[in-house]
């Protein structure tokens, strides 16, 4: 029996004073001018990579024939109500993916992983929101079925890297980032915010001021090390200032009717395996999207659907192995019918996803999904390879892309072409200007 | 440990260094005589296109530098080795090299390319300084200030995993601090510091509340319960209990905490009780049961001692997230199919069933619909052959009772760590506040802190305690801001550039303790380290350090890193083709794999043993489940707890190739792959693993239709191909002689997997025999073991490499050659003593200078 002793009777004011000092936003921000979408000249363009890892059944994925009339594969089909407004991209290619670490390279294009050491580059996204995204609230957001970022494990948490080549944390919870998209603070959370702010402030002139007075007694080697702490610390007081810049502005107000309730944390890292539900969720997360470019807190996103290796398959799909023991088929056909049916449940999700961008109106009539550039692929084809990826273009329409149905493009055609034809029609670079290892904008696409 | 602020601490006084970046000065090949030989190979056969002057394909070998160090060099020099290994080049109308030639030519490239890549991260045998782990986080942060975490809200939980270089996760280049970690620092310290000053009492007091299942025969009964018991369940014979043939007992929303109502008010810790026996009916067979709870799983599961007539008490103390159920639910694991459905019933009940399978949920609904509906579902109607009751096995339960949060101090120890005189208003002063921060700042550090450093730590807490008006949030800001400096985070040895200096006695305490025990130093060696003893009597200290409980951070930093334990599970073995796996008798088989190579390595640590023992052993370590799962002797392990087991002189098991996790990290859910299992021999074993295989090499090709061949003839046809077979015949017959493990470690003579039958034949007979590189031939895996038991001293070296990996932060390099000789020197003398390495090590220039 555990015996208590109760010594004395609590003295001191039991405030939780620190509260609010983890809860700095982590996305990126910069602040001035709030949208105005309110002309058909001003409706702005949009852009979102996705990432399906480990790849997919490419053989009941990629169809037989080209062009716009092509009969839809068994993965595709889920998705034929938007058979016009979508491009299957046969033909992709990944040159340092493959394997496991196709998920680091997924938006950059570079050789990340060398001997041991990972080094990588800006990836598409944030290249995008560098360019264009200076006019939302958010400049990026970041979205993963695992927060954090992973880096360094296989399984990575994100796919958007800053010019530094640093990763950006993602976020996995519908709930929180519906908080920080939308939800304004309680006058006390207001409080604790600027409290938090202070205390963090003060810490870091503390912790600045102390390597500084170390840096100078340690070696080269090590101080490429310290240098590490140097430039987070800094972005970190970067983060800080540009929070407490858009503290006190208001946030956009939404109108949740036919949309899931986002009161209460629901991601799959904040509720029990027995309450969480993938297709609610993957519900919740798409709308997500819809949400923020609908009311332009941002004009630019990655998210996570799948992880490379890890997890993807939920008890509601009814599949019983893993997904990337499913990928390791050994040509057995049940295997192969089991991951091409958890690739259809995956077409379902991205077809109700299509279904919320189609429904939300420009002021011109024309749709959200019209004005935004959807790309999915994979850092994977099937078997681990580095080619077939299952890449599909969405939307854009009003934005000059012209969808070809199933274009065929010559092979090992980079992936980064896709994104090129993405960032060029957000108006950050040109179809033919060096790019990643893109060879150029697809061009019958912008045809 | 005490440690006084002192003002003559000379880290802020080294002045500047200058600074020489180190780059490794070589450019030309490490084997000149191998490049000598390699150069007119390549003329021969590739300058026809590929000179300076045709340059096919852009590729001008002719002029290709043997620089391995640069980017594009090497990259060129891999399409070389690749080209050749796949047999693509030289084209197949042109003069062919012999087998010899391509290989020579493609072994010399891999050996100069991975020469290259240690020179390129090559130190020159020196320390690199080093971020914290977050094993060595959580471990440091309980040990310096005593915190006790809720469950999931600790920082081993709340970090991100750490990057792993060179099989460890303490390599200073894979330790990276990114934006997003320094986010995640700052949060954690706040929670560290939250739980560390909390003052007052408990939020939650501990509550205990129970539950007696006969009080429900007596009128409390609620209306379900009273079913069930007018079912198959009934009061014990002496009225203090309920038995059960086929029911589950649950506990019905009636354990309830008063602070907010909840079964489980706060995560925490808590003791779980109950009483309970049980009866093997006529079967005679074991009586396996589980108690359980939503989001937690089991809490129980297995036997127990106790009878009908004498139940047996028991405690599972965990701890509990308050986010679960607020049930609990006990039953036997298999149960009887009585009163369960009739005919009809049984019929729409399996077409349920089989709907949702298939993955119809709709159709399942409305047939279970049309069940309920008809009052039928779930109810059941007795099934009269199964009335007889007594040849069933029974479950009698007394009480369930849960009692918690358990607190095992309060107020917790952290707050008598850090305030050694308590907390009243009057000792709320500046002068308490700095000796507090002193004393604490001096073990977060590791050293005697600055004045300077105490002036910027205590500056917070002042500017906190002033805008709070609160003693409390002034110390946390102090804590906060400590666990968020360089000085804390970072290992940190403060050096020139020229040459090495001796370590002072703080930072060769703390290389020490984070060797050994992924922690800061204890009082211990703090105190001989502030009394200048510490360096004089280093082999002492590292004995006892060794001998601590603390070096458990061996088992689960170095052992389990070492030996791959992570990777255990990367696949799951196939559900129809390894049905055992999944018998219910063996739940938790998984685990108890996966966990005895640790508790081997634990074994031998513990009990000074022989490494070699790796190698092949006449014992194991096993609970009662593995025993089982091996078919070793009955009765030679009892219960959970792993214990040591002789074997019998012959015996298929012994070492580490005798493990069931290790046969099943090499397969891949279905099959074995020799070809993984050889590359675990060469690196786990010696440290030597393979060059990796060429793109596109693929896998071993699964049967086609029509076609059984064993893994081994697949992997045999590809070995005709002949640049195929240069590496594979060196690498798989260390894994072909694991042939007789299939994918769960069980014994087979046949070949079995694969979803298929494969019969008992001579042509599906497990054929293991082969020869190792070095011409030993052995025929089976008793003679296979006995080869390596003769490869000691390759053994010795590999291990002796990935200590010192682990010890230093880094991989051997060339200067390094010297340790890594005495400690292979080391183990050969002392009979393969763990501790023989780790004074090699501990006594080294390398490990006592900076």
């Amino acid at each position: 029996m555990v015996q208590l002793n109760f010594p004395r009777k609590r003295r001191l004011g039991r405030r939780t004073i620190l509260k609010g000092a983890g809860t700095t936003l982590s996305l990126p921000f910069l602040e001035s001018m709030l949208p105005a979408a309110s002309s058909l000249s001003k409706i702005p363009p949009r852009m979102a990579c996705f990432y399906f890892g480990t790849g997919m059944n490419m053989r009941v994925f990629e169809p037989k024939e080209e062009g716009k009339g092509y009969s839809l594969t068994p993965t595709l089909e889920p998705l034929a109500k938007y058979k016009d407004k979508f491009t299957v991209l046969s033909g992709t290619y990944l040159e340092y993916g493959g394997g496991h670490t196709g998920d680091y390279t997924f938006l950059t294009g570079v050789q990340t992983h060398n001997g041991g050491r990972i080094q990588n580059a800006i990836s598409c996204d944030q290249f995008v929101a560098n360019e264009v995204g200076g006019g939302t609230r958010f400049p990026s957001l970041q979205m993963s079925v695992k927060r954090g970022t992973g880096f360094g494990g296989q399984a990575l948490g994100t796919l958007s890297w800053n010019k530094n080549g640093i990763p950006l944390a993602s976020e996995s919870d519908p709930h929180r980032i519906f908080r920080r998209l939308f939800q304004e603070d309680s006058p006390d959370e207001a409080e604790a915010r600027q409290a938090g702010f202070r205390l963090r402030g003060s810490i870091l002139d503390s912790v600045i001021a102390q390597a500084k007075s170390l840096e100078p007694s340690v070696s080269s080697l090590d101080k490429q090390k310290l240098d590490e702490y140097f430039s987070s610390v800094r972005e970190v007081e970067q983060q800080l200032q540009r929070n407490r810049q858009w503290a006190d502005k208001p946030k956009p107000k939404v109108d949740l009717s036919g949309y899931q309730d986002y009161s209460e944390p629901c991601g799959p890292e904040d509720v029990n395996a027995s309450e969480f539900n993938y297709f609610g969720y993957s519900r919740m997360m798409y709308d997500l999207i819809a949400l923020a470019f609908q009311t332009d807190s941002t004009r630019v996103a990655s998210y996570v659907v799948r992880r490379e290796l890890a997890g993807g398959i939920y008890p509601e799909f009814g599949i019983s192995e893993d997904f990337h023991t499913l990928t390791h088929h050994n040509n057995d056909p049940r295997k192969l019918a089991d991951l091409a049916k958890a690739d259809r449940i995956y077409m379902e999700r991205w077809a109700e996803f299509l279904a919320r961008m189609e429904s939300i109106k420009e002021v011109d009539g024309s749709s959200l999904l019209d004005h935004t550039m959807l790309g999915f692929s994979s850092g994977m084809g099937i078997g681990h390879s580095k080619d077939r990826l299952p890449t599909v273009l969405c939307g854009g329409t009003a934005r000059g892309i012209r969808h070809q149905g199933h274009l065929k493009l010559p092979t090992n055609t980079p992936l980064a072409s896709v994104w090129h034809t993405m960032a060029h029609k957000m108006g950050a670079i040109a179809p033919d200007a060096p790019f990643q290892d893109s060879k150029g904008a697809v061009s019958e696409l912008l045809a | 440990m005490r440690l006084a602020v002192t003002k003559a601490f000379p880290i802020g006084r080294i002045g500047l260094i200058g600074i020489i970046f180190y780059t490794p000065a070589f450019s030309a090949p490490s084997d000149l005589g191998a490049w000598k030989k390699a150069q007119p190979i390549l003329e021969k056969y590739c300058f026809d296109c590929h000179d300076a002057e045709t340059k096919k394909g852009k590729f001008d070998l002719q002029n290709l530098a043997p620089d391995f160090l640069g980017s594009e060099p090497a990259a060129s020099w891999i399409e070389v080795m690749d080209s050749l290994n796949l047999s693509e080049m030289p084209p197949e109308d042109k003069p062919q090299p012999l087998a010899e030639e391509r290989s020579f030519v493609s072994t010399w490239i891999a050996g100069e390319l991975r020469q290259a890549r240690k020179m390129a991260n090559a130190t020159g045998g020196r320390a690199l300084l080093r971020r914290l782990t977050r094993v060595e986080y959580e471990n440091t942060v309980k040990d310096i200030l005593g915190v006790v975490f809720e469950p999931k809200q600790n920082p081993l939980t709340l970090l991100p995993p750490d990057g792993s270089m060179d099989g460890f996760d303490k390599v200073s280049q894979g330790l990276m601090l990114d934006p997003s970690l320094m986010e995640s620092y700052f949060d954690i310290a706040r929670i560290v510091a939250d739980r560390a000053v909390q003052l007052g009492d408990p939020p939650v007091p501990t509550i205990r509340s129970r539950l007696e299942y006969e009080e429900y025969e007596t009128g409390l009964t609620p209306r379900s319960i009273h079913r069930s018991l007018s079912r198959d369940k009934k009061l014990s014979p002496d009225g203090t209990g309920v038995i059960t043939v086929q029911d589950s007992f649950r506990t019905f929303g009636q354990l309830k905490h008063p602070f907010n109502d909840e079964m489980v008010p706060v995560s925490g810790k808590y003791a779980i009780r109950f009483r309970a026996g049980t009866d093997p009916g006529e079967s005679g067979k074991p009586v396996l049961i589980k108690l359980s709870r939503n989001g937690t799983g089991n809490i129980f599961y297995g036997e127990i001692p106790g009878t009908l007539e004498e139940p047996s008490e028991h405690e599972v103390i965990m701890d509990l997230d308050a986010k679960g159920g607020g049930e609990l639910g006990m039953s036997l694991v298999e149960r009887p199919e009585i009163g369960g459905l009739n005919r009809y019933e049984r019929h729409f009940d399996t077409l349920a069933r089989t709907l949702s399978t298939e993955g119809k949920m709709k159709e399942a609904g409305f047939v279970k619909a049309r069940l309920n509906a008809e009052g039928n579902y779930g109810m059941g109607r007795s099934d009269l052959n199964m009335l007889n009751l007594g040849k069933h096995p029974k479950l009698y339960l007394d009480y369930i009772e849960i009692e918690g949060p358990l607190y095992e101090d309060w107020p917790p120890k952290s707050v008598a760590m850090l305030l050694p005189s308590g907390l009243d208003p009057s000792l709320e002063t500046s002068g308490y506040l700095t000796e507090v921060i002193a004393s604490f700042l001096a073990k977060a550090y590791r050293r005697p802190v600055t004045a300077e450093e105490m002036g910027l730590v205590l500056k917070v807490a002042q500017a906190e305690w002033a805008a709070r008006d609160s003693f409390e949030a002034g110390l946390k800001a102090a804590i906060i801001t400590a666990l968020c400096s360089p000085s804390f985070l970072y290992l940190l040895e403060p050096s020139q550039d020229k040459k090495p200096r001796p370590l002072t006695d703080y930072e060769l305490a703390s290389r020490l303790s984070y060797f050994l025990w992924s922690s800061s130093p204890d009082e211990e060696l703090a105190s001989a380290a502030a009394n200048g003893t510490l360096r004089s009597n280093i082999k002492e200290h590292a004995s006892l350090a060794l001998r601590s409980e603390r070096s458990e951070a061996l088992v689960h930093g170095f052992a389990s890193q070492w030996l791959k334990v992570a990777e255990f599970n990367r696949f799951t073995p196939d559900r129809n083709s390894y049905k055992r796996f999944y018998e219910n008798q063996f739940e938790g088989i998984n685990e108890d794999l996966n966990e005895e190579p640790l508790a081997f390595f634990r074994e031998i640590l513990r009990s000074n043993g022989d490494l070699r023992d790796f190698l092949d052993s006449d014992w194991t370590m096993a609970n009662k489940r593995l025993a089982e799962w091996y078919g070793l002797q009955e009765g030679i392990a009892e219960g959970e707890n792993f214990v040591r087991v002789g074997f019998p002189a012959q015996t298929q098991r012994g070492g580490i190739l005798g493990m069931g996790a290790v046969h099943k990290w090499g397969s891949d859910g279905s099959r074995t792959k020799p070809v993984d299992r050889g590359k675990y021999v060469l690196d786990v074993l010696f440290n030597d693993p393979p060059h990796p295989p060429p793109p596109n090499a693929g896998e071993v090709e699964p049967n086609v239709q029509g076609k059984n061949l064993t893994v081994r003839e697949r992997l045999e046809q590809h070995r005709q191909i002949e640049s195929c077979a240069n590496c594979h015949s060196r690498l798989d017959p260390y894994g072909l002689a694991l042939e007789n493990f299939n994918v769960v470690g069980l014994w087979r003579d046949f070949q079995d997997g694969e979803n298929r039958w494969w019969g008992q034949n001579e042509e599906s007979r497990i054929q293991v025999g082969g020869s190792l590189p070095n011409g030993s031939a052995f025929k089976d895996f008793l003679e296979y073991k006995q080869i390596l038991r003769g490869m000691e001293n390759r053994f010795f070296r590999g291990f002796s490499e990935k200590l010192f990996t682990y010890a230093f932060s880094r991989a051997p390099e060339p200067v390094d050659r010297g340790i890594i000789d005495e400690m292979v020197t080391a183990l050969q003398q002392s009979g393969g003593k763990l501790e023989s390495a780790v004074l090699a090590i501990v006594g080294s220039d390398a490990f006592q200078s900076k």
